[in-house]
């Protein structure tokens, strides 16, 4: 087990070197990136539709929903090339295949932690009160990861049988946005849709994530279990998929 | 970079990743059970629709016990559900209830009832039997509709019995004294109504020479504990004792005949089925069942069948190696099961459900925290582990103190409150003496009573 955590760590940190090695801003990109989107998403949605996200500032609000989800989104995206991008490191060597994905999602979690700085900044200059229950927060990315991870293995493992996986995933997350409360709070949209949308891990999870900083208190602690039972599922369902496909991967490959 | 050649010889490889590969998705089978049921349930809470009778008693018993006060309730209101059953387990489970909010019960109970579906697996292997009759097995098991539909936004300890029998048989089959034990332990936890789980699993375990001293064993730890807490006075010969043989009503009613004729039709496929000990505890329950000669008690809804699905599980999984035909049976039976209880929740919940939520939610704001609340049985969960709930049918049942709270909804029926009772509320809500009217919209009163009612004066 401790072999394993060890090549996770060192191919979650060869994915972060390679990544920017070569590039001009290096890790400012991982900072660069929510910044931008945040800053579209509050031009669109703050000034000129005027959407309300009182009593916190709409930048903060975008920041905040994005932050955490783009971990998700690039840990899924990342994950899907992350088997067969490193064939020839698979025709080296035996290794279990699935520390392929997770060290890819590892390495997201790495600039997650970069935009989690950038977004406490902004909760310093706008002077947002944080409340005691942030300290939640790990236990609710804890979740977050898992179904990511679960995810991942899913999408790396089918990249490998159909390489339209990356399109689809990036078409699926656009949508998987925009049904998500990442740039809408959940009580604007109809009590039923509500439901609808907390039934997505994810809807659960990002609304958690910003009710334990912002309101301190869960506005639907009923939907915590159903995202801790799904991500449970995807998770162990993700893994078992992993498992089934992995003996293909060399003949595929 | 570690390199892992030496396992890397091919049957080892393969056989230690098969292995893995089926216990990832075994458990994955338990996560997805449990993913669906608690879905459901919080969906059909959310809703206010109906049922959560018993599960409002158990937060009642949470909140009491939780502020230091003897979780027995008034009457004989909620019989099955609390503390005066030494069920030590609700003591246990408070604080979840409490501080990791009601659905963490409904996400428990579904992941403990998906669980057994392990120890069906592990019961399975140990005998050798096929992956296709383990399978039908558990199938059996889990969509044996009191596992779901006595889960769906309610919560009942007697249900969480019937995993515990399978891996009582589990670790009996295993030989593992310790686990074993324990298990018997926790049995305790789940108050006296399930000593009767202990002892049928014990007279099954009784009958099968390899597992005789552990069934023996169950024998002795249930008499001996119950003996000791109860003084061998159980409920549920009391309520046997009550009840009226009523054969004609359980009879006439579609779930015993079709279940029957179904099991019979397999016993004359398969001569295995029934040469087999399991069929005596799942006789019993079901007898029992019958004998208390009430719809709800033979209903394969409600949580009193619950005991029949770990039984039928064990009567196919100890029959042997099975014929596809009667894999295909237990599919059909399974199939036909999950559809009457679709038709069950839709006409006895979800077609009454109330339209009502928000005036609901408004009307539920009012009540101060700690005062005692009389309201229908979809309600009363709403109010979380906080206070004092009693169903609106106490009316007819124990005194109601003065100054307790009434939210009456007349325009769903709960299931459980007669409607002359409901009828009586609301006189007693329009009435100006005798009860302040604190909100009335939509078909929804609240009302606080201004001087305490015994039964004898109600209405």
């Amino acid at each position: 087990m401790g072999l394993w955590f060890e090549l996770t760590r060192n191919l979650a940190s060869r994915d972060v070197e390679t990544r920017y090695k070569h590039s001009l801003l290096g890790l400012y990109w991982a900072i660069i990136n929510p910044l931008v989107t945040a800053a579209i998403f509050g031009f669109i949605f703050g000034v000129i539709f005027h959407v309300k996200t009182k009593p916190i500032p709409y930048v903060v609000f975008y920041l905040a929903g994005l932050t955490f989800w783009n971990f998700f989104a690039n840990g899924i995206m990342s994950a899907v090339g992350s088997v067969s991008g490193n064939s020839a490191l698979l025709a080296k060597i035996y290794f279990p295949r699935v520390v392929l994905p997770t060290a890819s999602i590892l390495a997201r979690f790495i600039d997650f932690l970069f935009s989690m700085g950038v977004f406490i900044i902004f909760i310093l200059i706008y002077q947002v009160p944080v409340h005691w229950t942030s300290l939640w927060l790990p236990a609710i990315l804890l979740i977050q990861i898992f179904f990511t991870m679960g995810i991942g293995y899913m999408v790396a493992a089918l990249n490998v049988l159909y390489r339209d996986m990356t399109q689809l995933m990036g078409l699926l997350l656009m949508v998987w946005l925009y049904f998500s409360p990442v740039i809408y709070r959940l009580s604007q949209v109809p009590k039923t849709l509500q439901t609808i949308l907390l039934i997505d891990p994810m809807g659960t999870i990002i609304e958690l994530e910003r009710n334990v900083i912002f309101t301190g208190h869960i506005l639907y602690p009923e939907y915590l279990w159903v995202a801790v039972a799904w991500t449970g599922l995807v998770f162990l369902g993700g893994l078992a998929l992993f498992k089934r496909v992995e003996p293909m991967f060399a003949e595929v490959m | 970079m570690t390199v892992n050649e030496e396992s890397s010889s091919p049957s080892v490889l393969s056989q230690g990743s098969l292995l893995k590969k089926d216990q990832i998705s075994r458990w994955a089978w338990v996560w997805a059970y449990a993913a669906i049921v608690t879905t459901l349930a919080v969906v059909r809470y959310g809703m206010f629709v109906s049922q959560g009778y018993s599960l409002a008693g158990y937060l009642t018993a949470f909140s009491l016990i939780l502020q230091g006060r003897s979780a027995a309730l008034p009457g004989n209101l909620l019989t099955h559900a609390i503390a005066t059953q030494s069920a030590w387990g609700i003591w246990v489970l408070a604080p979840f209830a409490k501080y990791l909010d009601l659905s963490f019960l409904f996400f428990a109970s579904a992941f403990w009832v998906g669980s057994g579906s392990l120890a069906i697996w592990r019961i399975g292997l140990k005998l050798s039997r096929d992956r296709g009759t383990i399978m039908a097995a558990s199938i059996l098991y889990l969509l044996y509709p009191s596992m779901i539909a006595a889960n769906i936004y309610d919560f009942h300890l007697m249900v969480w019995a019937a995993p515990l029998i399978l891996w009582i048989v589990s670790n009996a089959l295993d030989r593992r004294w310790l686990h074993f034990l324990v298990l018997l332990v926790l049995g305790t936890g789940m108050g006296v109504g399930v000593s009767g789980a202990l002892l049928l699993s014990g007279l099954g375990l009784l009958l099968w020479r390899p597992t005789r001293w552990f069934g023996l064993a169950t024998w002795g730890f249930t008499v001996i504990y119950w003996g000791i807490a109860h003084g061998l006075s159980w409920p549920w010969p009391h309520w046997l004792w009550q009840g009226h043989l009523d054969l004609r009503a359980a009879l006439y009613l579609a779930w015993i005949i079709l279940p029957a004729l179904l099991a019979v039709g397999g016993m004359v496929l398969q001569r295995s089925l029934y040469n087999n000990g399991w069929w005596l505890p799942l006789m019993v329950v079901v007898g029992f069942n019958v004998a208390l000669g009430s719809v709800s008690s033979t209903s394969p809804f409600t949580d009193c069948s619950a005991w029949v699905a770990p039984f039928l599980a064990l009567i196919v999984v100890f029959a042997g190696r099975l014929p596809s035909r009667i894999k295909r049976l237990a599919l059909l039976w399974s199939a036909g099961w999950v559809v009457l209880m679709g038709g069950y929740l839709y006409h006895a919940t979800w077609r009454p459900r109330p339209t009502n939520v928000a005036e609901l939610h408004g009307a539920l704001a009012l009540v101060p925290e700690h005062a005692t609340l009389v309201s229908q049985s979809y309600i009363l969960p709403h109010r979380h582990v906080h206070s004092d709930n009693l169903p609106a049918s106490a009316l007819n049942l124990v005194p109601i103190p003065a100054g307790t709270y009434v939210l009456i909804d007349p325009s769903v029926w709960d299931g459980f409150t007669p409607r002359p009772v409901m009828a009586a509320w609301q006189s007693r809500a329009m009435r100006v003496r005798g009860a302040n009217l604190l909100y009335h919209q939509a078909g929804v009163w609240l009302f606080r009573i201004n001087h305490t009612i015994v039964p004898s004066q109600k209405g």
